[in-house]
């Protein structure tokens, strides 16, 4: 009944939604899958990310920057499904296992064992190193994203960055080893 | 400032590692389509319970669908999301009594086997409650989405408004309980069922069968299950009658704990021939000192 009357903000929202699907999904799909590390999950957590997005539109829009309000429906996302993935694993399987596909292109050991690195760090600190050194958001939008406080990206991201840092410097002779904070 | 150039050699190699991924905008679009839908049809699952009882029922609710696999049910999905359970349910009461003209008997009790993964489901998409300017009317997909719209069609039986499927409803013996689902990734021309089977105790037999009877086009594309390596060994066959037959079998010596563990199978199919009503599944479980397999069996 009241289907008729709405039709014409429907259909601009739909429209609306459209758009900013196709300026988004790229960007919200990388975020993705460097958080999960497989290109399925990504897809997974992305279209399940817009889904929720769309249920919630009137809010997204609203928000001083929808991309971010979506940005941080996908952290979370992911981060659950890391978590439910190492449960379910749990003593069969290495999180790390699944980061084994599609190598290609130059420096292709180098940029697996940068997947596989990620894969190695808790959910948290993953997020905030991608969303730091991936994104190059502050560290106050991180922590809006993330929902935690500044401190704690600070802390989170160097730990993070100096764990990466540890794990691939020993194989590439960068020579860039200075490990700074432990 | 070595940790200067750390961070910018780190920025380099996390972007060489995002370009790897290059999203399927299409597949993508017909993704969230199907979840779009199924958001409605989440939402006229709760619409019979009574308020007071609404908020534990839709928690159980919720549970049951997360352990179906990959989907998270509405309340799992909102509070992920961040929105407490409470506002959840808010939104979820709101979108029922926005539902227009469906009437209290949909969901849950009725139906069985006339899965149809529909995107023309009956109710509003949630989230706007109250707010008649903002909410998006009858269907809730995005008609941008709209083009690459996938659907499970119950071809032969037609039922196309199906809000309720036999999807998500569960037959539970002593030692296992099942269900099925259409995964929500199927379109047109190819599907994949799902089974959640929980084992209630530690199993030492676990065999799972899925049969698909013949129809037009149809042919076996592949099947896989959230067991370790070498855990199950499957097979697929495809008999005299044009059937197939997927069956996961528990290896010889292996023992399954109590949990939840999903199997899926996927197949090709001619656009109308195929009506997933047809398609049934059978599990049986023994323990070690079962002297008589438990198994439950339906349709999808």
């Amino acid at each position: 009944m009241a289907a008729t009357a709405l039709g014409a903000t429907d259909q601009a929202a739909r429209q609306a939604f459209g758009e900013f699907f196709t300026s988004h999904h790229r960007e919200l799909g990388r975020l993705a899958y460097l958080l999960s590390g497989d290109q399925d999950a990504a897809e997974d957590i992305t279209a399940e990310a817009f889904a929720e997005a769309w249920r919630r539109w009137e809010q997204v829009t609203r928000a001083d920057s929808p991309l971010a309000y979506v940005r941080r429906i996908v952290v979370n996302l992911a981060a659950d499904r890391i978590r439910g993935l190492t449960r379910e694993r749990k003593g069969r399987r290495l999180l790390g296992a699944t980061w084994t596909d599609r190598t290609h292109g130059p420096d292709v050991a180098v940029v697996a064992d940068v997947r596989a690195a990620l894969a190695r760090l808790p959910a948290r600190k993953r997020a905030c190193v991608v969303l730091r050194h991936y994104y190059g958001l502050s560290e106050q939008e991180t922590a809006r994203t993330l929902g935690i406080a500044v401190g704690t990206v600070k802390s989170q991201t160097s730990r993070g960055v100096a764990e990466l840092a540890e794990m691939l410097g020993t194989e590439s002779e960068k020579g860039r080893r200075r490990r700074g904070r432990g | 400032m070595a940790e200067d150039e750390r961070e910018l050699w780190l920025g380099e190699l996390l972007d060489a590692a995002a370009d790897q991924y290059e999203p399927d905008a299409e597949r993508l679009k017909a993704m969230v389509t199907a979840r779009i839908a199924q958001q409605s049809d989440e939402a006229s699952a709760t619409r019979e319970l009574p308020s007071s009882g609404r908020r534990a029922a839709s928690r159980s609710e919720a549970r049951r669908r997360a352990s179906r696999g990959r989907r998270l049910g509405l309340i799992g999905r909102l509070s992920l999301a961040g929105i407490p359970a409470g506002v959840a349910v808010a939104t979820i009461g709101a979108a029922a009594a926005l539902a227009v003209g469906a009437t209290a008997t949909i969901a849950v009790t009725t139906s069985h086997g006339h899965g149809s993964v529909t995107v023309s489901a009956p109710s509003s998409t949630p989230g706007h409650g109250g707010s008649s300017s903002q909410a998006p009317a009858a269907g809730g997909s995005p008609s941008s989405a709209g083009t690459t719209t996938p659907r499970a069609t119950s071809g032969a039986s037609g039922h196309a408004s199906a809000s309720s499927s036999a999807s998500g409803i569960t037959t539970s013996s002593a030692l296992v309980s099942a269900t099925p689902s259409i995964d929500s990734i199927s379109f047109q021309y190819w599907a994949q069922l799902d089974l959640a089977v929980t084992a209630k105790e530690p199993l030492t037999a676990l065999d799972v069968t899925v049969k698909v009877p013949k129809c037009d086009g149809l042919g076996a594309t592949g099947s896989w299950d959230t067991g370790a390596i070498g855990e199950f060994t499957a097979t697929k066959t495809t008999n005299s009658d044009g059937s197939i037959t997927y069956e996961f079998e528990l290896a010889a010596g292996q023992k399954i704990y109590p949990g939840t563990m999903e199997f899926a199978v996927q197949f090709n199919h001619n656009n109308t021939g195929w009506n997933v009503a047809d398609d049934t599944y059978y599990v049986s479980a023994r323990t070690a000192t079962s002297t008589s397999a438990s198994s439950v069996q339906d349709a999808y």
